[in-house]
């Protein structure tokens, strides 16, 4: 590597440094708009009818935290806002159920929700598309105890539900591409309406499936993050890391343009010499 | 679906007898032709430069399990092995699942074997890192600054990890050739390495390596495949148009 | 000469594979008996029992697979392969429930339904074991840094502390789970140390990000040109910044196509989508090719052997 790729590389991430922790630092307020997979996915989940669960898969690990921890918390707290039951399932990652039940449990204490009453975390899950089809023909079968080892059937949240057909939405927080296991074995056998949140950068490969319907709404990472706050009317974590965001990307946009300015230079430079 | 409906049964059925009678057709000595994909074109340049400067070779499989992208991943990486065993390089295959492990330390003994090198052979160079992404990638990308490779080869299914070992693998200077059948990972293997293989291609490799009469066959029976699959398409668009979302074709598939 | 040679084989493989299905269906009931959980688990004698008559089975078939010529080996992974590929594709591609295929089973249901999970439970163990081996494999290799005390030899004791601080702190916090110190370093170590290291990791991926946009983005097409103007448009309509910049336009109506971040969505859906799912077909038809291939033994060249 030259020494003027070296240094620039360091003088790129410094920048990027300095951009993101000005806005951290100092936060801006910018106005948030709603795109459509977003809306759909929120309401999605006010439309689900009375009396049926809302899982939100916990298929993420620590270090896509940055994005789906957002996601997650969101989608809870819209929960919890509106008392929609709902159960934290992983299929993937066997530490996501411990990270996504650390967050309801801290949103539950603020919206005074009890655990197994308007929660229920059913942990991990192995097996992969074997345990979701299990699981979908039986719940407490497949499951047997959540998270903290309490048999479900101690559970008041448990209650009547027996199988897929007590599920009114599942929507699945993930890095990673869990969500064709849930659109073949769930939506494509038992038509249960499928929500996804994922990074940003395995949204465009959801776009497809959204486009057919077989995915009802969708989070696009952070900002979708940000959306759904907005929707629910609560700006928290995803809202604040906006402005980094659009900073650093405007950043990375000047720096193509540069890219490209001094390239032209130093090619008309070639050419004239 | 749980279990197929007419439709993926005659969809699988007739796609696999074209690959089948296509693969037979080929053992009769025709000569197949496949177009050139330049990154696999380079592999042999890049095992060369490895060899000239005396350096390592890093072969990533990815993050899939016992799976046919992975299976497909050690092919390629029994077809460099050889290359090196023959050259006298040295090949690292760090790993994220210990049941690849197992098959990728047979594979690569193998390769030595097959050159009569079996003696040169060095099992701790596939090594198992870690079975979490992140860690297995700050192992990858440690194994390439300690060990200086010359060139990196990331065969195999990726995620968020691929521009992270990507751009590690040009800071130290490596000559890089990625191959993978994740879309989303295609965009930044672009940026970052000398050759990308996309789609398609991934499953090309072994035919376009090795230009067995089976696996040309295979491609030819693929493509005869794909043109059915798009002959489908044409018509759905065409029925779309006529009949609206819920034509004669969605009727028959049981969408 | 060869055609006829391959044709037998198949003739083979499907005599085979016929006999196994047979066998698999007819004890069905008997092979769900056998993997299902034994009641008393740990305390149960039985339990001991199984362990014990395993490890001397499986110890009997290893001794026995390595004592075989190696050519009877090859012909024994081919015969597992395709006979393990067939239970699958019967299962998959034979319905659920068939009056006509299935009139010997009570309900008529698929007879190889009810064998997938104690087979996923095999599999699951089988990932356990070698699990295990690579974790071994691991301490080996870090266990020789040591001994020779070569270069980065700290990295390896590193990585001994941490395997067994985490293992252990993990295992108490597991199984006794009210206890204040098993909880307290558990915390230390999962949610303060490793939390923030692997999103640490995952956030390095934004400065490389730059730098290699940067670097590679170079519009030397016309193309390129079309692809960077796509990449600009979809990068600012996904920030509120970048929506700020058309925010002026309706939200209804024609004029509201011209909103970048309804241009984005656009792109992202229309454009984008067309392309993946166009990629898709052609990596789901590659990846059908070559599941054919192994099954079948068709595979040639590197990897594979020749077919006997």
């Amino acid at each position: 590597m030259s020494s003027s790729q070296y240094w620039s590389r360091r003088i790129i991430w410094l920048l990027l440094a300095v951009v993101v922790a000005i806005f951290v630092i100092r936060p801006i307020h910018l106005r948030m708009y709603v795109s459509p997979p977003a809306y759909s996915l929120y309401q999605a989940v006010e439309h689900i009818p009375k009396g049926k669960l809302l899982v939100i898969t916990a298929d993420w690990e620590a270090g896509t935290k940055g994005e789906n921890e957002p996601q997650a918390a969101a989608l809870m707290r819209h929960a919890l806002k509106r008392r929609i039951p709902f159960a934290l399932l992983g299929i993937n990652y066997p530490a996501g159920p411990t990270l996504s039940g650390n967050i309801a449990k801290r949103l539950a204490a603020e919206y005074g929700r009890r655990y197994g009453v308007d929660w229920v975390n059913w942990g991990f899950l192995p097996g992969g598309s074997q345990a979701v089809i299990a699981w979908a023909r039986d719940i407490p079968r497949t499951v047997i105890k959540d998270a903290y080892g309490t048999p479900l059937n101690r559970l008041p949240i448990m209650k009547g539900v027996r199988d897929i057909k007590d599920i009114g939405l599942l929507i699945d927080v993930t890095p990673s591409s869990t969500v064709p296991i849930f659109i073949d074995y769930i939506y494509g056998i038992y038509r249960t309406p499928i929500g996804y949140a994922c990074t940003g950068v395995m949204a465009p490969e959801a776009f497809p499936y959204l486009d057919s319907g077989q995915l009802v709404g969708l989070l696009k990472g952070l900002t979708g993050a940000a959306e759904y706050e907005t929707l629910v009317g609560h700006p928290d974590q995803a809202m604040r890391r906006m402005a980094p965001q659009s900073f650093a990307h405007l950043l990375v946009i000047a720096l193509i343009i540069v890219g490209n300015v001094v390239y032209f230079r130093s090619r008309r430079r070639r050419d004239d010499a | 679906m749980e279990h197929a409906n007419w439709f993926a049964l005659l969809l699988v059925v007739g796609c696999s007898a074209t690959i089948v009678t296509t693969i037979l057709r080929a053992r009769s000595g025709k000569e197949l032709f496949i177009r050139r994909i330049p990154g696999l074109s380079a592999m042999d340049e890049a095992v060369g430069r490895a060899t000239e400067m005396g350096r390592p070779m890093l072969f990533v499989t990815g993050l899939g399990g016992v799976d046919v992208i992975s299976l497909q991943a050690l092919a390629v990486a029994q077809y460099v092995g050889r290359m090196a065993a023959k050259y006298g390089s040295r090949l690292i295959v760090p790993v994220v699942d210990p049941m690849v492990m197992t098959i990728a330390r047979e594979v690569t003994r193998d390769a030595w074997r097959a050159e009569g090198r079996e003696d040169a052979y060095r099992p701790d160079d596939v090594r198992f890192l870690s079975g979490e992404q992140f860690p297995y990638a700050a192992g990858v990308i440690g194994l390439m600054n300690r060990e200086k490779v010359a060139s990196t080869f990331f065969f195999g299914y990726f995620y968020g990890e691929a521009l992270l070992l990507s751009e590690s693998g040009f800071e130290v200077g490596a000559v890089q050739v990625a191959a993978t059948p994740a879309t989303t990972q295609i965009p930044f293997f672009l940026m970052s390495c000398d050759y990308t293989v996309i789609g398609d291609e991934y499953y090309a490799a072994t035919a376009y390596l090795t230009r067995e009469p089976n696996l040309l066959g295979s491609l030819v029976g693929q493509d005869l495949a794909k043109a059915a699959i798009v002959g489908l398409i044409v018509l759905g668009t065409v029925l779309a148009m006529i009949q609206g979302k819920e034509h004669l074709l969605m009727k028959w598939l049981g969408g | 000469m060869e055609t006829r040679r391959a044709l037998f084989a198949y003739l083979a493989y499907l005599l085979i594979g016929i006999v196994t299905s047979a066998l698999l269906v007819a004890l069905s009931q008997p092979i769900q008996r056998l993997f299902a959980p034994i009641s008393g688990g740990v305390h149960s004698p039985r339990f001991w029992l199984a362990i014990a008559i395993s490890v001397i089975a499986w110890g009997a078939l290893f001794g026995l697979l390595h004592r075989l010529p190696s050519r009877a080996k090859k012909r024994l992974i081919v015969i597992v392969t395709f006979v393990s590929g067939l239970f699958w594709v019967l299962e998959f591609f034979l319905p659920a429930h068939s009056a006509v295929l299935f009139f010997w089973r009570p309900a008529h249901g698929n007879p190889f339904t009810p064998l997938k999970q104690p087979v996923g439970y095999a599999l699951q163990v089988i990932a356990g074991f070698t699990f295990f081996l690579a974790s071994l494999n691991l301490m080996r290799l870090h266990a020789g840094h040591l001994a020779r005390l070569r270069a980065g030899w700290y990295n390896s004791l590193a990585f001994f502390v941490a395997f067994f601080a985490m293992a252990a702190f993990g295992l108490w916090a597991y199984y006794d789970g009210k206890n204040p110190v098993a909880i307290r370093w558990n915390t230390w170590l999962f949610t303060d140390m490793y939390v923030p290291l692997t999103g640490t990791m995952f956030s390095v991926t934004a400065f490389y990000m730059a730098t290699a946009a940067f670097r590679a983005f170079r519009i030397r097409t016309a193309e390129a040109g079309v692809m960077m103007l796509a990449a600009v448009v979809v990068m600012v309509g996904q920030v509120p910044l970048g929506m700020w910049f058309t925010s002026s336009l309706p939200l209804q109506g024609p004029a509201s196509n011209l909103r970048i971040e309804v241009i984005a969505n656009w792109l992202l859906g229309v454009v984008n989508s067309a392309a993946l799912r166009g990629v898709l077909f052609g990596l789901l038809v590659g990846g059908l090719a070559m599941s054919l291939r192994m099954w079948l033994n068709l595979e040639r060249g590197a990897f594979f052997d020749q077919e006997t």
